[in-house]
């Protein structure tokens, strides 16, 4: 045993710091459980939480119930419903979309309300959503651990695996980053709340989304699934100093809705156009970002992209005097929470400059979140005794496209999973937790400083697999390039993992040691996406296809999950749960096609 | 451009000392301390240590702090001048824990 090794006991050890983590601990503390959060980073300044932009909503009776007169109360919790499984082509499971439509109204406006104490500011608007911006959502997370002192929180920790005693898990291993020292934290449940996974080099999410909570999942005994759907929307890509910011996607969702709206060019200048019909339909609503992924996604599929593997914004379309007076507006709106030319910290003034004086302004898909990840029930379950899942690392809220909101996901999940491990660890906890580690497992922490390769560094390694993912496994793809991207995966795990190259054998910050766990998860992830995207022989909400453009509900109404046995990853396909609406049967042309068929009922444009 | 980092490893060295790094980056582009750093990190030296783990790369976790020609910069959203030499130091000595990394409670 390690003599260095920190030792932590608790009932409820949550794996995550952010809006999900730091629910599920209230939510533990408030039922008289002892909690520990381990974070990665610290907390309201890590996680996605503050990457995001835009708003996060709940349905209209319930935002009137609280006192928000703008709210509409048309926008009933069925209708909330309805939307999530429509335009998740049915590939939710219903029953985590009832949880979250029931549960959300509570748990959303009481971090708004921890944020307005932090002095935060938070606009309510119709239907009932609030915008804001990442830097206040952080600041609500922290607020509400704050007012909860009981929760225990470890911040700067890196968790390597879980550890299971007699089928259930009891606990996890990991390090201090700064202080290099391993850490064992025994617990009697744990709540995954770490987030999603992102393989590929255009991303809008902090910088090490590897899916590091569902590969240990996974590893444990958890099923994962959906993880070929990956979301992706408009996105800086140039200069390079602002490459990945947000502000294409605010600049279409704000200027777009008074007005502002620019003309889309290729690579070679020629107009990427969106039928009319289309883009009434989905504006105002998440689906705009499915619109841009389709037809910009298809002109860079055919090799008509810019250089940087995007397309060009061009805002001579629109008056000058027009373009100033909603750039002034945009700008005077967004000032209650930037500096005046800045999205989050990036000077965006030249960009500006370029919409009035119409500069083509170049801008990419980037991706920000991942449908896949562990499968839960609606009690955030995982099935293996002992772990519960919440937020972006679990899976079946939003099916093939998230058409709702990754922040309300994250507080009603995480809340969720908190109580639901509170009960399993007052209730029905039975098994005495083990006194020592076995010394497998104190092992996994550092063994990687034991390597004695000569190849590439991990650093290098995911540099590799991003741009294998870009390449085979991006917005639209086919049978030849996800196999070739399976075959580099393959490759990767077979021969250039083992032979990975560390140099540094410090366990002090040491970013090859943080990479090469990194690695192995994110390997796990991308392996399972790109097999359950060939297995896919058809084209659903974010998975796009040129080979197989149908949506084909007959063949493929199904998810398909992953689990470990005998050391292999295996698959099965099962139907998404259906409670209030029942399966569509039959196929649709391709996925914006599906958005018309009448028999999904589907146009309700102004109810989002 | 050339690029003058201060490391230190207190496992491995005495004392603090600098390491130059050829990076070729030019003004095609604008490019931040945190892409140098980046491209230094996963073509030349991995075991270079600078904040990188659950970093935001728009100026928004506030945790990237370094020393740039003596003067303290957030490197994810500070362009650097492609056409001139550079050094880069820790924020604090007292702090400091490898490299470019500090840790200030």
């Amino acid at each position: 045993m390690d003599k260095n090794m920190v030792f932590h006991e608790t009932d409820i050890l949550v794996a995550g710091g952010s809006g999900a983590g730091i629910f599920a601990a209230v939510a533990a503390v408030e039922a008289k459980c002892r909690v520990l959060v381990a974070s990665r980073g610290k907390v309201g300044k890590s996680g996605n939480a503050i990457m995001a932009g835009g708003s996060f909503s709940i349905d209209g009776v319930s935002a009137k119930k609280f006192g928000y007169e703008k709210a509409n109360e048309k926008v009933t919790q069925d209708v909330v419903f309805d939307n999530l499984v429509k335009e998740g082509y049915f590939l939710n499971d219903q029953n985590i979309v009832r949880q979250f439509v029931e549960e959300s109204p509570e748990v959303v406006h009481r971090l708004v309300k921890y944020g307005e104490k932090a002095g935060q500011k938070f606009d309510f608007l119709p239907p009932a959503k609030w915008f804001s911006v990442g830097r206040a959502w952080g600041t609500a997370i922290k607020q509400a651990a704050l007012e909860h002192p009981d929760i225990r929180i470890m911040e700067d920790v890196m968790i390597v695996d879980l550890v299971k005693n007699e089928g259930r898990v009891c606990g996890a291993v990991g390090y201090d980053i700064y202080g290099g020292r391993p850490v064992f934290i025994k617990a009697k449940a744990v709540v995954i709340a770490t987030g999603g996974f992102q393989p590929y080099t255009l991303k809008t999410t902090v910088t090490d989304m590897t899916g590091d909570g569902i590969a240990m999942a996974f590893r444990a005994g958890a099923s994962i699934a959906d993880m070929e759907f990956l979301l992706c929307f408009p996105t800086a890509l140039s200069p390079k100093r602002i490459r990945g910011s947000i502000y294409p996607y605010l600049f279409e969702s704000l200027l777009g809705k008074w007005g502002v709206l620019p003309l889309v060019r290729d690579g070679r200048g020629d107009l990427i156009e969106v039928p009319e019909d289309l883009a009434a339909l989905v504006k105002g609503s998440k689906m705009m970002k499915l619109v841009s992924h389709y037809f910009w996604g298809h002109r860079i599929y055919r090799g008509r992209g810019s250089k940087n593997g995007g397309v060009f914004l061009d805002y001579s379309n629109v008056p000058y005097e027009v373009k100033e007076a909603n750039l002034e507006k945009y700008k005077n709106y967004m000032s209650s929470w930037h500096r005046k030319g800045y999205y989050m910290g990036d000077d965006i003034s030249s960009i500006y400059d370029k919409v009035l004086n119409n500069g083509p302004i170049e801008v990419g898909l980037g991706y920000e979140y991942s449908n896949g990840g562990i499968v839960i029930d609606e009690h955030m379950e995982t099935g293996v005794p002992g772990l519960y899942a919440a937020g972006e690392a679990g899976s079946g809220t939003f099916g093939a496209m998230r058409a709702g909101d990754g922040l309300t996901e994250m507080v009603v999940q995480g809340y969720r999973a908190g109580k639901s491990a509170s009960s399993f660890v007052r209730e029905s906890y039975d098994a005495p937790l083990p006194d020592h580690l076995p010394p497998e497992e104190v092992n996994k922490v550092f063994s990687p400083l034991e390597t004695r390769g000569d190849g590439l560094s991990p650093i290098k390694i995911r540099e590799i697999m991003e741009a294998a993912a870009d390449e085979g496994f991006g917005f639209i793809r086919d049978e030849d390039g996800l196999t070739r991207c399976l075959n580099t995966i393959e490759r990767i795990e077979k021969d250039i993992f083992p032979d990975m190259k560390i140099s540094d054998r410090s366990t002090v910050y040491n970013l090859e040691l943080i990479h090469c766990h990194a690695v192995r998860n994110l390997l796990l992830c991308m392996k399972a996406g790109v097999r359950a995207a060939i297995l896919r022989k058809e084209s659903r909400g974010c998975h796009i296809r040129a080979d197989y453009p149908e949506v084909n509900h007959d063949d493929f109404l199904k998810r398909i999950i992953f689990r470990m046995e005998d050391d292999s990853m295996v698959h099965t396909m099962r139907a998404p749960v259906a409670e209030k609406f029942p399966l569509p049967k039959g196929r649709d042309e391709n996925i914006m096609a599906y958005l018309f068929n009448e028999d999904h009922k589907y146009l309700r444009p102004k109810m989002r | 451009m050339k690029v003058k980092i201060l490391r230190y490893n207190s496992e491995n060295d005495s004392s603090p000392y600098y390491q130059s790094f050829q990076v070729p980056f030019s003004d095609d582009d604008e490019y931040t301390v945190t892409d140098v750093l980046d491209y230094i990190s996963v073509n030349i030296d991995p075991t270079l240590a600078y904040f990188k783990h659950s970093a935001c790369d728009h100026g928004i976790c506030g945790r990237c702090a370094v020393k740039m020609n003596e003067k303290n910069v957030l490197a994810c959203t500070t362009v650097v001048d492609c056409s001139r030499d550079m050094v880069l130091e820790p924020v604090s000595e007292k702090h400091l824990v490898k490299d470019l990394v500090v840790r200030i409670p």
